[in-house]
């Protein structure tokens, strides 16, 4: 299996994914390093749903937490923001991709670089307030063994409508959504079931949609 | 009876409608949006179309993170 584990976005659904894969990867046998990407800052409005003890960019702030919970874990903060040109660098050959940023265009940007690859693994989850989706879309000897981000079932991604944060200027006001703590919770868990279905060799589906009103939770394999 | 899902959710109506009349039935119950499209076997099908056994509403990707 791989050894390269990187999570893009440690905000909502990435502080909490951190915080439980950290821990689980710190007590397996096998060494791996972990990258976290963001280029993000912790603020004191973020508390209400984001794991963290200090103000600063959530990478680094994160991996320093991270590393003195767990001194044998690798880790290494990247703070910035994924662009098409740094992904050429950020996301390589035989990463674990875990994204969980909160626009369409990353995604898209992160699936088309994971598509130059031979080998990589993607594992994306977003949420909106009470309901979500994971994907999964898997790479080996160049082959897609599942389908990219923004297949046919998911155009929103394919065109995105949004913006990465590094095309949005410092001036201009971002109308944020509202998030539930819950819903960030329901989709990190989700994206580690995956990643762990995955590391065992038996993962059974590309996609998962949730509804926490409803309580359903719907895994299916997309062709 | 046809199997009909939107993201997470799914419930069954009468066989023999087209897309049009099971997206109104099932408007409500799945809290289906107008423009949700609907994919029968992994091909995009119009309103005019009679499923025979099931259809999916494609729900987009979760926004936020």
């Amino acid at each position: 299996m791989n050894k390269k584990i990187k999570v893009i976005g440690a905000g909502g659904i990435g502080s909490i994914l951190l915080s439980i894969l950290s821990r689980y990867l710190n007590y397996l046998e096998d060494t791996y390093v972990l990258t976290i990407i963001d280029g993000d800052t912790y603020e004191i409005r973020n508390k209400e749903r984001q794991i963290f003890h200090q103000i600063g960019n959530k990478a680094e702030v994160l991996a320093a937490e991270i590393k003195a919970d767990f001194p044998n874990l690798e880790v290494r903060p990247r703070g910035k923001y994924v662009t098409p040109d740094n992904l050429l660098i950020l996301v390589d050959e035989g990463d674990i991709i875990l994204l969980c940023v909160d626009n369409h265009a990353t995604r898209k940007a992160v699936s088309d670089r994971c598509r130059e690859l031979n080998d990589v693994v993607l594992i994306s989850g977003g949420n909106d307030l009470t309901d979500g989706n994971i994907q999964v879309f898997i790479r080996e000897n160049g082959k897609d063994l599942t389908l990219p981000l923004d297949n046919d079932y998911h155009r929103e991604i394919r065109e995105p409508s949004d913006r990465r944060p590094d095309e949005i200027g410092c001036d201009e006001q971002v109308v944020s959504e509202p998030q539930l703590l819950f819903m960030n919770n329901t989709i990190a868990a989700m994206m580690l079931n995956a990643f762990y279905a995955y590391s065992q060799g038996k993962l059974q589906y590309n996609e998962a949609y949730t509804d926490i009103i409803t309580g359903n939770t719907r895994a299916l394999e997309r062709k | 009876m046809i199997k009909v899902t939107y993201g997470a959710n799914q419930h069954e109506v009468e066989g023999g409608k087209n897309i049009a009349t099971i997206r109104t039935e099932s408007a409500d119950i799945l809290n289906l949006p107008e423009d949700a499209q609907a994919m029968v076997n992994g091909e995009e099908v119009g309103e005019d179309f009679i499923p025979e056994t099931e259809v999916e509403f494609i729900k987009k990707a979760g926004t936020k993170g």
